[in-house]
């Protein structure tokens, strides 16, 4: 127990050895404090901006945008994956585009996604979507690929029907494929919804970022990364309760309510 | 005739690689309540020949009928036991063995109480909530047999099934499947390429000669032998006979081969 926290405080080590060359050499002159910043005072802007409400405001705005992301391009790219695997001459088919779509970068839809949902929460959204749901489409799909084939004929030898296939096999035997799409996607949707309102926006953290650089004041674009890295933490936790519950998940899924009541 | 096959052929045809000839000319009659043992080299065409029985491999050429019905048709009164201890890794002991059931909608508080019992006679009564990978291999594959058993199917395939087993475990699961196919007269193609197995199990030994497999000959237990269960069979004079007599038609089988 005293090592795991020993341990635990010796991970913050290079972090705080950082953050102390980091103000050493802020300190040095008005110039490189202008140019860098320090984590004084980085600390001072969130500090005050969050007591003022501004930054909470802006982090949740973008959280709301990176989740509504999230939730629809995993579950959707998850869907399409899934049913690829039913359809194996439209799975190779589709594979190439599916490539050639993951390989442009989000930035580049930008200006379509503003044509076509305006400068509003929805573009956020769709953009988050649109980084997320090739991810979760991969991820389901080589998941339901990896199923042990011999499980499968046990399963075709019962005469399962598609759903029970599904339900009971396909499903959660690529449970960690998916929960392993949810941890990358959590990136992947920040970075959507942040590059939206780096775009157009009057709202949210890439509007706070881009507003602060334009003043030139470091600080306050440093503390609204370090909301971002906030968000990004809050989604993990939200995915660690996942993953903690995966047995129970899987059982919930797949196994009949009558056999789930039989625990000793 | 419970299993029937006319003049079955298989060759497996890949696009870089000279087809393979797994199986030629293969007529094999299974009559209902027997075990029928299937033996010979690895590789000679014993899990394809199983597969194409089962329905999961189409044969390119000849016939094959299960319950005088074509094999896909007849999966519900099919009951397959693989190779190896192939279980959901995510569903505990009692979830396992009732995946069948689950699968062919016949899981009642019935064939729940059925199951309980069956655990409860191959020994895992205590292990219900076990996942596999909290398991010992005999224990997985008897869950497998448990499985296997749980449905009411007529006609069990088997796999290999206890290959992996020490030999101990693997003797007290033969017993047990011998028990049950005979006393709830079922019939059972039991594919192995041990000759003891084959002798203490079988009705009926089929030898298989090595690739392309074909039938070498087929070996009926006499009375005494094919009454007894597999480890009293074990001790009766008449099973080094048995023995000997399988070993040698095996010998033979692969000698004709090579000189082929």
């Amino acid at each position: 127990m005293i090592k795991r926290r020993i341990n635990q405080l010796l991970g913050f080590l290079p972090l705080l050895f950082f953050l102390a060359v980091w103000q050493l050499l802020a300190d040095q002159s008005t110039r490189t404090k202008f140019l860098f910043g320090s984590p004084i005072l980085v600390i001072q802007k969130l500090a005050v901006n969050i007591a003022n409400g501004e930054l909470l405001v802006h982090a949740a705005i973008t959280g709301i945008e990176a989740l509504g992301g999230f939730l629809i391009g995993v579950t959707a790219g998850s869907v399409i994956g899934f049913s690829l695997l039913y359809f194996p001459k439209l799975a190779s088919i589709s594979r190439p585009y599916v490539l050639a779509l993951g390989s442009i970068p989000i930035f580049a839809f930008a200006p379509m996604m503003i044509v076509w949902f305006g400068v509003g929460i929805q573009m956020k959204i769709a953009m988050a979507t649109f980084s997320t749901i090739l991810v979760a489409l991969s991820q389901a799909y080589d998941g339901g690929k990896k199923v042990d084939p011999e499980l499968k004929i046990l399963f075709e030898l019962n005469n399962s029907s598609n759903r029970q296939l599904f339900q009971k096999l396909i499903l959660p035997s690529s449970i960690d494929w998916v929960l392993a799409s949810l941890r990358l996607n959590i990136g992947l949707a920040l970075l959507g919804a942040f590059i939206g309102e780096f775009i157009a926006s009057e709202r949210g953290l890439g509007y706070i970022m881009l507003k602060a650089g334009g003043l030139y004041d470091i600080p306050y674009v440093l503390a609204a990364g370090i909301c971002i890295i906030g968000l990004a933490f809050l989604f993990n936790f939200f995915v660690a309760i996942i993953e903690r519950n995966r047995k129970w998940l899987v059982e919930l899924i797949s196994v009949p309510s009558v056999l789930r009541a039989m625990r000793s | 005739m419970i299993v029937e096959t006319i003049a079955l052929s298989k060759t497996y045809v890949a696009d870089k690689t000279p087809p393979t000839e797994a199986l030629r000319d293969i007529n094999l009659d299974v009559s209902e309540g027997q075990i029928v043992c299937i033996v010979g080299k690895s590789g000679c065409g014993k899990t394809t020949l199983l597969n194409i029985i089962a329905g999961i491999v189409e044969p390119t050429s000849g016939e094959v009928s299960v319950f005088a019905e074509p094999p896909s048709k007849a999966h519900s009164k099919i009951s397959y036991m693989p190779q190896g201890a192939k279980l959901l890794p995510y569903r505990n002991v009692l979830q396992n063995a009732a995946i069948s059931l689950e699968l062919r909608n016949t899981l009642t508080p019935e064939t729940i109480q059925k199951l309980t019992e069956l655990l409860d006679f191959l020994g895992l009564a205590e292990f219900p909530d076990h996942y596999p990978i909290e398991l010992s291999g005999g224990m997985q594959q008897r869950v497998v047999l448990a499985r296997t058993l749980a449905v009411d199917a007529s006609l069990l395939l088997c796999d290999e099934p206890f290959i992996s087993l020490d030999f101990n475990t693997r003797l007290e699961l033969e017993d047990l499947l011998w028990q049950t196919i005979k006393t709830e007269n079922k019939t059972c193609v039991f594919i192995t390429h041990d000759i003891e197995s084959a002798v203490a199990l079988g009705d009926q030994i089929v030898v298989m000669s090595p690739r392309p497999g074909s039938i070498w000959c087929s070996i009926d237990m006499d009375m005494e032998m094919a009454g007894t269960s597999p480890v009293v069979r074990r001790r009766l004079p008449l099973f080094s006979q048995y023995f000997s007599e399988v070993w040698q038609a095996l010998r033979e089988s692969e000698d004709s081969n090579d000189k082929t």
